[in-house]
Order: C-alpha cells, then sequence, then structure tokens
C-alpha cells in the first residue's frame, strides 16, 4: 500500500505543536499528550547528544589524521572523550571515578574561561571606544560611567545626587529592555504561528 | 505558565492568525511594502559570495540554543539564515561551516546543508563535518568556536540564534583573525556583547525578520508585517494605559 505523497513532515509539526499548546490549557487529554510529548522530545534530544558525541570524534579524529594545526589538543580531547565514556558506561552517571572528571576537571576549567570573560568583555569595551565614535559610542560611554560612579558609596551632598541621576538612567534603560524584549516576544509568537500553519519549514523540503 | 499568561498568548495568536492570513493574500495579489533598510541585511547576503571569491569559508555560529526550549524560536530564525547561506554556498561550491552548542540543532543544520547539495544536484558533495558540534554548553562552545577561527580559512562571522555574554568569546577570536562580523541574539546579554564586538547588529526582533530579508518568502513578509502591525497596537496599548492611569490616578 503505497501513501499519498503529503507534506507528512509538515502536517505532524502542525498537529503536534498545535496539541502542545492546548495541553496548557488544563483540558486533561491533551495535558496528558502533551505530557507524552514532552517525554519524546527529551528521548530524541539524548539521540541528538549521542549523534552529537560521535560528530564531536569525527570532527578531531579527522583533524589527527591530517596533522592540521592544534592536533595534539584534538587528540587529547579524543582520548579523554573515550576514557570518560568507558568510566561511564562502566559504572553509571553516579560512578565515583566518573564524577571525579566532572568535580574536578570539567567544573574548574568552566570555571576558568568564566573568569577569563571579565577580561574579554573588558578588552572589547575598550574596543568600542575606539572604532565607534558616533553617538551610540558617547552614549556607552555615559552609561558605563554613570553606572560605574553610581555604584560608589559617595559621602556628603553629592551621594544623593548621583543615586538619583543614576536611577533616572536606569529607568530609561530598562524601558529600552522591556521595548526589544516586547519585539522578541512578537518575533517568537510569529515564528510558532508560522510552524502551526506550515510555512515554517526548517525539517523539510 | 499561569492561566493569564496562556490567555494572552492564545489571545495574540488569535489576532496574529487572521492578520497574517489577509497580509499573505495581499501579498500574493502584488501588494509589496517598503521593508526599512537595516545595515547587516545589506552586508549578509554578500557573505557566500565573497567567500567564494577568496576561496575561503563563511562560518555560521548558531548559538546554544536548542529546539526544544524557549530558545526555539531565534534558532528557527537562525536555521532560515543558514538555509539562505546554504543554497547560495551549494551554488557557488563554497558551503558555510556551521557550528552549533547544542545537539539538537546538529541533526537540522545538516539536514539543511544536505538539502541544499541535493537541490544543486550534487548530493555526494555533502559533508557531516561541515556542521560540527564544538561542545554542549555555551561556555565550552564559545571557547572552542574562538579558536576556530584563529586557525584561519575564514572568510567571515557569522553568529545567529542564542548567545549570551560568552559570545565574547567568539568575537574575540573573530576579531583577533581580522574577520567582519555580523551578529543577531534576541538575549540582552548577548545584544550588549555585539554591540561592543560585531561590525553589523541584528537587535532583537531584527532576527526574526531574517527570512522576510533574506529569501524574501511571502510566508515572512507578511509575518514581518504583521508583528509590526501588532506592535503598533500593543503601543497603542500601553500609552492608553498610562494615559488612564495618570489622569484617574
Amino acid at each position: 500500500m503505497r501513501f499519498p505523497r503529503l507534506p507528512w513532515l509538515v502536517i505532524f509539526t502542525s498537529a503536534f505543536g498545535l496539541v502542545t499548546l492546548l495541553g496548557y490549557l488544563s483540558i486533561p487529554v491533551f495535558q496528558q499528550i502533551q505530557w507524552v510529548l514532552v517525554q519524546w522530545v527529551v528521548i530524541i534530544a539524548a539521540f541528538a547528544l549521542i549523534l552529537g558525541f560521535f560528530n564531536v570524534l569525527q570532527v578531531h579524529l579527522e583533524r589527527v589524521a591530517r596533522q592540521e594545526s592544534g592536533w595534539f589538543y584534538s587528540l587529547v580531547l579524543v582520548l579523554t572523550a573515550i576514557t570518560v565514556l568507558i568510566f561511564g558506561l562502566g559504572g553509571g552517571p553516579g560512578d565515583e571515578p566518573f564524577l571525579w572528571f566532572f568535580r574536578w576537571v570539567l567544573l574548574p576549567l568552566g570555571a576558568s574561561i568564566a573568569a577569563l570573560l571579565v577580561f574579554i568583555l573588558t578588552y572589547a569595551a575598550y574596543r568600542t571606544l575606539r572604532l565607534r565614535r558616533q553617538t551610540g559610542g558617547l552614549i556607552f560611554l555615559l552609561s558605563a560611567i554613570v553606572i560605574l560612579v553610581g555604584r560608589i558609596a559617595l559621602v556628603g551632598p553629592a551621594g544623593p545626587l548621583v543615586t538619583w541621576f543614576r536611577d533616572r538612567w536606569l529607568a530609561a534603560a530598562i524601558g529600552g529592555m522591556r521595548g526589544l524584549i516586547l519585539g522578541v516576544a512578537l518575533g517568537t509568537i510569529a515564528t510558532g504561528l508560522r510552524l502551526l500553519l506550515g510555512a515554517e519549514r526548517v525539517q523539510s523540503e | 505558565m499561569n492561566t493569564y499568561e496562556v490567555i494572552a498568548l492564545l489571545f495574540l495568536f488569535i489576532l496574529f492568525a487572521p492578520l497574517l492570513g489577509l497580509t499573505a493574500v495581499r501579498l500574493r495579489r502584488g501588494w509589496r511594502p517598503v521593508l526599512r533598510p537595516i545595515s547587516a541585511f545589506r552586508t549578509l547576503p554578500g557573505q557566500v559570495g565573497r567567500s567564494a571569491e577568496t576561496g575561503q569559508t563563511l562560518h555560521v555560529a548558531l548559538g546554544s540554543g536548542g529546539l526544544g526550549g524557549s530558545e526555539a524560536a531565534a534558532s528557527l530564525a537562525a536555521l532560515s539564515a543558514l538555509r539562505a547561506f546554504a543554497e547560495e554556498g551549494a551554488a557557488t561550491e563554497t558551503p558555510p561551516l556551521v557550528t552549533v552548542g547544542e545537539a539538537t540543532l546538529l541533526p537540522v543544520a545538516q539536514g539543511v546543508i544536505q538539502r541544499a547539495y541535493r537541490h544543486q544536484g550534487a548530493p555526494a558533495s555533502f559533508k557531516m563535518t561541515q556542521v560540527q558540534l564544538v561542545a554542549p554548553g555555551a561556555l565550552p562552545y564559545a571557547a572552542g568556536t574562538m579558536h576556530l577561527l584563529k586557525r584561519g580559512q575564514i572568510s567571515a562571522n557569522v553568529m545567529l540564534g542564542t548567545f549570551g555574554l560568552e559570545a565574547a568569546f567568539i568575537t574575540r577570536g573573530g576579531a583577533e583573525a581580522g574577520l567582519e562580523q555580523v551578529a543577531g541574539t534576541g538575549r540582552l546579554e548577548g545584544l550588549s556583547v555585539f554591540y561592543t564586538s560585531a561590525d553589523d547588529l541584528l537587535i532583537g526582533e531584527e532576527l526574526f525578520a531574517v527570512g522576510a530579508y533574506l529569501r524574501q518568502r511571502i510566508a515572512d513578509i507578511a509575518s514581518l508585517v504583521t508583528q509590526d502591525l501588532i506592535r503598533f497596537l500593543l503601543v497603542l496599548v500601553i500609552l492608553a494605559a498610562v494615559l488612564v492611569k495618570t489622569l484617574l490616578g
């Protein structure tokens, strides 16, 4: 038996999207279907992670095979990935040697990278002042000065004045931020609706 | 989500759907709205062509937002842009190098590139490693992508999707390599970083206009026009609410 040639992926996407949305309306049937669909998403995401693991191995093994610049780091990455996988498969996710890698390798490395962010952001701000010598750059500089000075615990008559000015400045900034968030929310709704109507077809022809 | 949020969302959906339909019908009948000029959309279309001229590769970073959470819409907008780059790249045999920081984006982005090759009649040219999961998680992804940019053979750096403060690593890598950088995200932290470090910027909702500007499909333009209409309505509602509150206390 041959199925008619219909855009099945689009039909499934729209139907699942609609049912998930209706699940928020506290109707028991839709809530149950929504729960099942969310479980499926978790399982599919886990498979995507396995696919990602092999993608990482493939990319770095190719780099090692071609002896590209930095190939040694790729080799370390591959060996580490395989070692952690062996420990994970052998003892499970709660196994102490497996957790050791997270506690003493992954977490300190993550914290070190996060600490570097401060210097990178400071450099980016400096670069802005060099490159964007326009109104935007001036407002950026003024904002930085107002916020930094506003955080200093000033004593004497200048203190309340600086705090007042900082609060007004922040209020203007928050207004702008809310405008941006509103625009993003509308864009998100529009994308969701296009997906439900089958006009957004990232997953098919 | 609480009941009020669900009702507000459904109200917006109900308002959106007919307006979208009406705008699409008008567009099909020949109406062409003038889209406001956005600097980044003047820069983006030529990127693949420039990479073909220089024999290098365009790097497209899709960020660390997946397809299953609240960042899904930004990821979908980024994938829409990737589709435009992939189609042009497959035609000129210079497909972009795509990096992702979330596993669910990987197969979808690979599918986008693969389909672009199939349309060009060269499915065998597709390589799975044209899309790379650098690392799952925002910080490791950004740190890994920074090094990838510094290794050379990249013509420009385009970052679209979900990015936070960690994007500073990627833009730093791009700046060190002397690359032109175009970026867009809906997250405020990411925007503040991009403002200081990218050459061209898509601010907030402009990210969701990618399809209308790059691919110029009726559905995308209709969606953009509808978004703007509803924005005007919301602004009017906010102004009215402020006036009522001020006058009546």
